[in-house]
């Protein structure tokens, strides 16, 4: 076995030599070229299909019928494959020209340069159709990055059933956070089960709670304030009292679902937009469901909405084509239709106008979700910080505060530490340039 | 051995089982049961009642028939090559004698053990060079070569005796005639064991077969079946169904080669 | 005459050779070597795929150096290893069981393998199931009297790298049992059959001639398995997302390269962190090699 040892390590030395002649020998070229007459627009989203191939179909059609010279391909992604494909696809020169992305990926791509800047490429025109606000969700300084798609905001579900077992009345839901931990505290006594589950989004939640996070210049971090201590210690009483399951610290919106749908907790809140996957898998519960608006939380009443996005990668081929589908893929009139097939939101202003989001007068959950959530519409963000390799630097945030919840630092220290490091994060990216 | 004996191994062996096939068999329930019992808390162990709903409706709402074709023209070309080219490779490592040998045997050996950080991105970089984007031949043409499979084969080649060899060369026999119906049919056991093993590997294959492919039409079941967990709807029942159906060929494939897999490992290890 | 036959037989049969090995060689270096080549370097730059690619000299080694998430991901993934004795000696049980003559014991023999052949995202999605608060594993234990509280197995940063530990024991298992099943077939009949005349007890025979007798195969499988163990993925992505939740509890060492690679874009470092992870894999293979001189893989050398 001698052998195999020295071998390894002469194979090794052997590669590594090979390695650094090819690397001397190659760099990459990147090219945009522009050709006229008929042209393909790949398109690729995040798991849409089945359930919306009709819709889908029926947009790239009208589409192309309105541009004979296009042709679109659409790609459905499963979820969780949209990374790995896209950074391979890139690497081999096989750019996909219109890409459905969440924000923070969006963002990632951007600070890397591999997204059209659409405050250059599009038109003043195509841009002015969304809501200012979750179209600079994807801004880092002058630059945007993507057009916003649909989104979804949140809403408070609540199971009529174990509310009425726990004495409480579910038409007057919870409307603040302290209601929804004093409700929790009597369901727990009366019914032993949970009241809620808190899905913890720390940048956003304090964000949201008047906590800048990052000034104006976007050169000072700003976590350590007060509002930020008092939702930390809020949040630590509640984890430690027992009144919210210690797995809620690894919980996310699917693991709050599947307990909603089992009937083991009173209430949760979801984006409007998953309301049909109870319908679907646990009718019985939708039917016990009440819908409410979210606690309060902000004083402007600013709302956070999960946004997907639209981008043009720079590796197209046909920005402009790819412009003019995204634009058209994301247009008040798309958006509607897609409303229409699920319950999500517009991104653009003359679609939220459409009396359908407020119209009818049924108790069915999604609609009233539907209702609650249509006056929101102009109070939507979805919050970042508008730097580049934000991910890194909020991740700091993130994971002090689970260390937090688990006991290992105290919400102070936390929140010190937590923006000491971000900041110190900030200036290295800063520095780079 | 005595009843008592037999009672006491039968009971041990069917606790062992049940743990070894809970998670399975609860999939199983889960697939079988109707939309409102399928949160239900406590759990349902035996579904009521049993509905066969749930299959129909995931035939229906995807082109589980046609990603199934896919998924058999996948795994049988994946295992095809995958064997003979390991055969091939092997049988002169084991069994020849010609300068560079240990050389190149070592030199393989030791990729199991190298990083391989970029390797999905490089090698679609070729697979595009060769013009094999979105082909089944290039989903499968990365995998028609492995490491280990080129071990364990070299292994079982090793143990053949001289005689059988030296006798066909005494009646003429040509190199690849010995090779073909000699030596070959020799190690039938631990090709049966390499067979499972690529069976595996190429019927659960997940993320390579999106990136080479640009059509979804021509995914195979393991990619297909993730859309059932999409973004905006999600249905725990099929996602079930999804999992039992990929499942079971692999266990048929299981079933009909086990005595064969079993001597196949002997040979494998003990060399 | 007869030499100038022997030049000539040994002539094609070199021939013969390189005729054989030459197609599988081809796909090896182009799908195998050259992709190790060119990964190499990347250690040493800021590989990001998209962007133009810098040498960096050895900044991302300093990088890892000072990097808490590297040395928690490396120490979770040699504590990972304490799984390997587990699923060795329980293997060993397993077919030491099943290696009898009863009616139907074929059955069981497969239904211990069905844990191997099931794709990882099956048995995490039924693995979740079973260590929820309210799950199976609470509820068996709570019968039984072990707990009274339902505990937090995937929450709790302490127990979280044990649950997924249970998983890979779980899903190991079959796989090392056919291993030693097949060798205690290969062990001779008689060998234990006199011993059992002599009146050694079952336990004996098992201890004293059953388990000598395997330990080539008790090398082979352990060596696999700590490889297995260190380089663990599936589980924990699976079942604990890219970061290693809750906290950083569940990071390993392969999770944290994809994270860099494919959350962060940096190929780079990831090459770098998988660069060192293979150097410590390689250096322990070729130890324990050394000091089994002896054992079943003498042979192979």
């Amino acid at each position: 076995m001698k052998r195999i040892g020295r071998m390894t390590v002469m194979v090794l030395a052997v590669s590594l030599l090979l390695s650094i002649l090819a690397a001397c020998g190659s760099s990459g070229t990147k090219q945009v070229e522009d050709t006229p007459g008929p042209v393909t627009i790949n398109f690729w989203t995040i798991s849409l299909s089945p359930t919306f191939d009709d819709y889908v179909n029926a947009r790239i059609k009208k589409f192309e019928d309105a541009n004979p010279d296009i042709t679109i391909k659409w790609t459905d992604l499963p979820y969780g494959s949209m990374e790995n494909k896209l950074l391979s696809s890139i690497a081999g020169n096989q750019s996909p020209d219109v890409v459905n992305l969440n924000t923070a990926m969006a963002l990632k791509l951007a600070d890397k340069n591999a997204l059209v800047d659409l405050n250059k490429e599009a038109t003043e025109e195509q841009l002015s159709i969304y809501f200012e606000s979750l179209l600079h969700s994807a801004r880092i300084g002058d630059s945007i990055y993507a057009f916003p798609w649909y989104y979804g905001l949140g809403v408070l579900s609540l199971n009529k059933e174990i509310y009425e077992a726990a004495g409480l009345d579910p038409n007057q839901p919870p409307s603040t956070w302290e209601e929804m931990k004093e409700h929790a505290v009597i369901i727990k006594e009366k019914t032993g089960k949970y009241g809620f589950v808190p899905i913890y989004n720390p940048p956003i939640d304090l964000f949201l709670r008047g906590v800048p996070i990052i000034n104006e210049d976007k050169t000072q971090i700003i976590v350590n304030t007060p509002e930020a201590l008092e939702w930390a210690k809020w949040n630590k009483d509640l984890y430690d009292s027992g009144v919210v399951p210690k797995e809620s610290i690894t919980a996310d919106a699917g693991y709050a679902t599947d307990k909603y749908q089992g009937g083991q907790i009173a209430s949760f809140i979801t984006g409007s937009q998953f309301l049909n996957r109870i319908k679907n898998n646990a009718k019985e519960v939708y039917d016990k469901t009440v819908v409410a608006p979210i606690p309060t939380v902000s004083k402007d009443g600013k709302v956070h909405g999960g946004l997907m996005n639209v981008v043009v990668p720079t590796m197209s081929k046909h920005h402009e084509e790819a412009i003019l589908f995204a634009h058209f893929i994301t247009n008040d009139e798309s958006q509607l239709e897609f409303a229409k097939v699920v319950n999500i939101l517009p991104s653009t202003k003359e679609a939220a106008k459409d009396p359908f989001f407020t119209e009818g007068d049924s108790n069915e959950p999604e609609d009233v979700a539907r209702r609650i959530t249509a006056t929101q519409t102009d109070k939507a963000i979805d919050f970042t910080l508008g730097v580049n390799k934000e991910g890194e630097i909020l991740e700091f945030l993130w994971k002090y505060w689970k260390e937090m919840l688990l006991g290992r630092m105290t919400p102070e220290e936390m929140l010190k530490k937590a923006e000491a490091d971000m900041q110190a994060k900030l200036d290295e990216i800063l520095a780079e340039g | 051995m005595s009843k008592i004996g037999a009672f006491l191994l039968y009971t041990l062996m069917i606790i062992v089982a049940l743990i070894c096939l809970g998670p399975f068999l609860w999939l199983l329930s889960t697939s079988l049961k109707t939309g409102e019992n399928l949160y239900a808390f406590p759990p349902q162990f035996i579904p009521n009642p049993i509905t066969f709903e749930n299959y129909v409706k995931v035939f229906d709402i995807m082109p589980l028939w046609n990603y199934m074709w896919n998924t058999v023209v996948m795994t049988a070309s994946g295992v095809g090559l995958n064997i003979i080219f390991c055969l091939i490779t092997a049988y002169p490592l084991a069994r020849l004698s010609f300068p560079g040998r240990n050389f190149i045997f070592f030199a393989i050996i030791s990729t199991m053990i190298l990083p391989n950080a970029a390797g999905m991105i490089v090698n679609f970089i070729t697979i595009n060079k060769l013009g094999l984007y979105n082909s089944m031949m290039g989903v499968v043409i990365p995998s028609a070569i492995s490491v280990f499979n080129v071990f364990l084969l070299r292994q079982a080649f090793i143990t053949i005796p001289r005689e059988m060899e030296d006798s066909a060369r005494v009646d003429g026999a040509g190199e690849f005639r010995i090779f073909c119906s000699i030596m070959v049919p020799m190690i039938k056991p631990t090709i049966s064991t390499v067979l499972i093993f690529d069976f595996m590997a190429f019927w659960n294959s997940f993320l390579w077969p999106i990136i080479v492919l640009d059509d979804p039409k021509k995914y195979p079941l393991a990619p297909a079946l993730s859309y059932l967990q999409g973004s905006l709807s999600f249905n725990f029942a099929y996602i079930a169904v999804g999992t039992i159906i990929s499942i079971i060929p692999i266990i048929v494939i299981f079933l009909i080669l086990q005595k064969q897999f079993i001597n196949g490992m002997v040979g494998a290890v003990k060399g | 005459m007869a030499k100038a036959t022997i030049t000539n037989l040994r002539k094609k049969r070199l021939i013969f050779s390189y005729a054989m090995l030459t197609p599988g060689i081809i796909v090896l270096l182009v799908f195998t070597f050259y992709p190790i080549v060119y990964g190499l370097p990347l250690a040493f730059t800021n590989y990001s795929v998209i962007e133009d690619t810098k040498w960096v000299g050895m900044a991302n080694f300093n990088r890892m150096y000072a990097d808490p998430d590297f040395w928690l991901a490396l120490q979770n993934s040699l504590l990972y290893v304490i799984c390997v004795p587990v699923i060795q000696i329980l293997a060993i049980l397993m077919a030491v069981l099943v290696n009898n003559k009863l009616r139907g014991v074929h059955f069981f023999r497969v239904a211990y393998f069905i844990p191997v052949v099931t794709s990882m995202v099956a048995a995490a999605i039924a693995w979740k199931w079973v260590y929820e608060e309210k799950g199976v594993l609470n509820y068996i234990l709570q019968a039984l009297g072990v707990i009274k509280e339902p505990v937090s197995w995937m929450a709790l940063p302490g127990i979280a790298l044990f649950a997924a530990m249970g998983v890979t024991v779980w899903k190991g298992l079959g796989y090392y049992m056919m291993i030693y099943l097949a060798g205690l077939q290969s062990v001779p009949v008689e060998l234990q059959e006199a011993a059992r005349i002599d009146g050694a007890s079952r336990w004996r025979v098992i201890w004293s001639i059953t388990i000598p007798l395997l330990q080539p195969f008790i090398l082979v499988c352990t060596i696999m398995s700590v490889m297995g163990a260190v380089r663990v993925f599936d589980e924990i992505f699976v079942m604990f997302g890219p970061k290693g939740d809750p906290a950083g509890a569940t990071l390993v060492t392969g999770v944290y390269t994809y994270k860099l690679a494919f959350i962060d874009f940096n190929f780079g470092y990831a090459a770098t962190v998988g660069l060192i992870v293979s150097l410590m894999i390689m250096i322990f293979t070729i130890l324990s090699f050394r000091f089994n001189r002896r054992g079943g893989m003498s042979y192979y050398e």
